[in-house]
């Protein structure tokens, strides 16, 4: 559990570009459960760096609230998420969000998907694609724009 | 029981770190959410040096520098009260020698009949639903996905010789801009899409998308949103003539676009006037105003079909322009051996009912302008010759990339799925950042060209 934790143990460096303040994290967080706390929101400070850290939040099952995400949600997410490729089998669905407007997740086959392969003569061809399959299809294709 | 789906996108956030720009009060909080673990992605220690304006001194602060800077762009572009999360991530995706999936991204939801739509029963992104909303229409769930690959920069045998370029002046030379992809992408994610299934036409969940109110085709004279299924799936293949009838987009459009490339026929009176062309990539640019003129004589290599110009061309070009037909070898050298020959200026007329010849291609040994032009219009051409004077230019009359004034979108005559219809047709001149490519002559994806005029037009508020 307590290595679940450190995936989402977070490191820090701060960094001030000219026309925009920020922070990282570099400190590795305590490999302990996360005790429970009110969802924090990100803010701005007057162009001084802004750091969050340590948020893992999840809806509650029961109370469809916000609360921090269990060692063991977190790291399913963090699976989950880098699963983006492998296309979601069941079909999205609409539900009613509490302000009362209608609201569907878009399946991974949606997403854009950014391409690029190199041409015979070392030029880049760049793309988008629709899905993952789509996008396979795009980078083993050999054509040459400027051949016929 | 939401949980019981939990996906990439029921979680607000769980991977510990922001990146949060710091904007003026009125500008829209974009956060960038990092979803990658200790010591890869966004947090790889891996020591580079600044490049570009990029102070970072990792390869994880530099590519997230890109993230941030992006989202400071979008956040001093948009009016909204309401945080856009983004969850950003780098991570090993599809790659080989030669190619790559550079990355992912779009809108997690998309949200119907809120307080503050513009339109009732359509489908906005999850960004505008709460910027127009003034409410997290989602709450605990991140706005715009987007996952990019690290196996560009880690792994030798992917994409050889090529990789992410983080400076923020771009001067990417040979390699990949990441801040105009990142660009682009969460361009898609805050509504530059539409959700139309290209296989059937069927819209999505039986409605349309705040996109779709805009796509207009000329030759059916009626907009995406009222259209039949079958109406859609013959208009995502209406090259050229599907435009945004969008009225910010259509204002803005000619301090943003060029002169149309060109080819303007001057004799014979029957084919007299002003036709679209495809400028090469290659050879000297075309010219304004007298642009180069000659008569038009068919070249004739005297090998296989004569009149590809792929073989060194027989009969005397001196001082003409030469005619050629695509096929067999590359436009480079079609046009090379028009110049050898004398011609002052080319023409490679297509062999497919697909628009202009594309015209790619690079080698700097060639001086001479050169164009591509329709199959159509090379079958008139030689139907009239001799007798057929032209002129290789940018013609003032007319906007690259727009069709009776309006700023065409993609829909190339064979579907491109991801690139056709979401995107702005790659005639434009000069290059957008919202064109399915990302071209040499994208000038500056950070001035965001026509993107935030399109924004406007499908609800969102933008700043002074």
């Amino acid at each position: 559990m307590n290595r679940r934790i450190s995936l989402v143990s977070i490191l820090a460096i701060s960094l001030t570009l000219g026309i925009t303040s920020f922070a990282l994290a570099t400190e590795e967080q305590p490999t302990t459960e996360p005790a429970p706390q009110a969802a924090p929101q990100p803010q701005t400070t007057d162009g001084e760096p802004m750091y969050v850290a340590g948020m893992q939040v999840a809806i509650d099952e029961t109370t469809g609230e916000l609360r921090p995400a269990t060692a063991e949600e977190a790291a399913n997410l963090a699976q989950q998420w880098r699963q983006i490729f492998v296309p979601r089998k069941a079909a999205p669905r609409a539900f009613t969000t509490k302000s009362g407007a209608t609201a569907v997740e878009l399946p991974n086959d949606m997403l854009k998907f950014s391409v690029v392969r190199i041409e015979a003569d070392g030029t880049l061809t760049t793309g988008e694609a629709h899905g993952q399959q789509n996008a396979r299809e795009f980078i083993a294709t050999t054509t040459t724009p400027e051949e016929e | 029981m939401r949980t019981k789906h939990l996906s990439r996108l029921t979680l607000l956030v769980f991977a510990g770190l922001l990146l949060v720009a710091t904007l003026p009060a009125s500008a829209a909080n974009v956060v960038v959410i990092n979803f990658d673990p200790p010591g890869v992605g966004l947090n790889d220690p891996t020591p580079v040096a600044p490049v570009g304006g990029n102070p970072g001194t990792t390869l994880g602060a530099q590519r997230g520098n890109v993230y941030l800077l992006a989202a400071q762009i979008w956040g001093s572009t948009l009016d909204s009260s309401q945080t856009i999360f983004v969850a950003a991530q780098f991570t090993p995706l599809p790659c080989s020698p030669t190619g790559a999936v550079l990355g992912s991204a779009g809108p997690t939801f998309v949200v119907t009949d809120f307080p503050g739509a513009g339109f009732p029963a359509t489908w906005y992104s999850s960004a505008q639903g709460d910027a127009l909303s003034g409410v997290d229409q989602v709450p605990g769930f991140v706005d715009i996905g987007s996952s990019f690959n690290s196996d560009i920069d880690d792994d030798p045998n992917c994409l050889v010789g090529r990789q992410w370029y983080y400076g923020f002046d771009n001067n990417q030379g040979g390699d990949l801009d990441f801040l105009t992809v990142v660009l682009h992408e969460i361009n898609h994610g805050l509504g530059f899409l539409e959700l139309v299934d290209p296989n059937t036409g069927a819209l999505f969940f039986g409605q349309p998308d705040i996109y779709t109110k805009f796509m207009l085709d000329l030759t059916l004279s009626t907009t995406w949103d009222t259209m039949t299924d079958a109406e859609r799936l013959f208009s995502q293949t209406n090259s050229g003539n599907v435009v945004w009838n969008g009225s910010n987009v259509t204002n803005q459009a000619p301090s943003i676009l060029g002169p149309r490339p060109s080819l303007k026929v001057l004799q014979p009176k029957v084919l007299k006037g002003s036709y679209e062309a495809q400028a090469a990539s290659f050879g000297q640019p075309l010219g304004g105003g007298g642009g180069t003129t000659g008569q038009i004589v068919l070249a004739d290599d005297s090998t296989g079909v004569g009149t590809d110009a792929c073989e060194p061309i027989t009969n005397n070009l001196n001082g003409k322009i030469a005619l050629i037909d695509r096929g067999g070898c590359a436009f480079t050298t079609k046009v090379a051996n028009a110049e050898a020959a004398g011609a002052k200026g080319a023409i490679v007329a297509n062999n497919a009912p697909d628009g202009p010849a594309p015209m790619g291609g690079s080698d700097p040994s060639i001086s001479i302008p050169s164009v591509g032009i329709t199959l159509d219009l090379g079958n008139s051409i030689k139907a009239e010759l001799p007798g057929a004077n032209a002129k290789l230019l940018l013609d003032d009359d007319f906007l690259a990339g727009t069709t009776q004034d309006f700023v065409r979108l993609y829909t190339p005559a064979v579907v491109s799925p991801g690139s056709s219809k979401s995107h702005w047709d790659t005639s434009a001149e000069p290059s957008l950042l919202m064109e399915p490519s990302i071209t040499p002559n994208l000038e500056s994806a950070t001035t965001l060209d026509l993107s935030p005029a399109m924004l406007q037009d499908i609800g969102w508020v933008l700043l002074p």
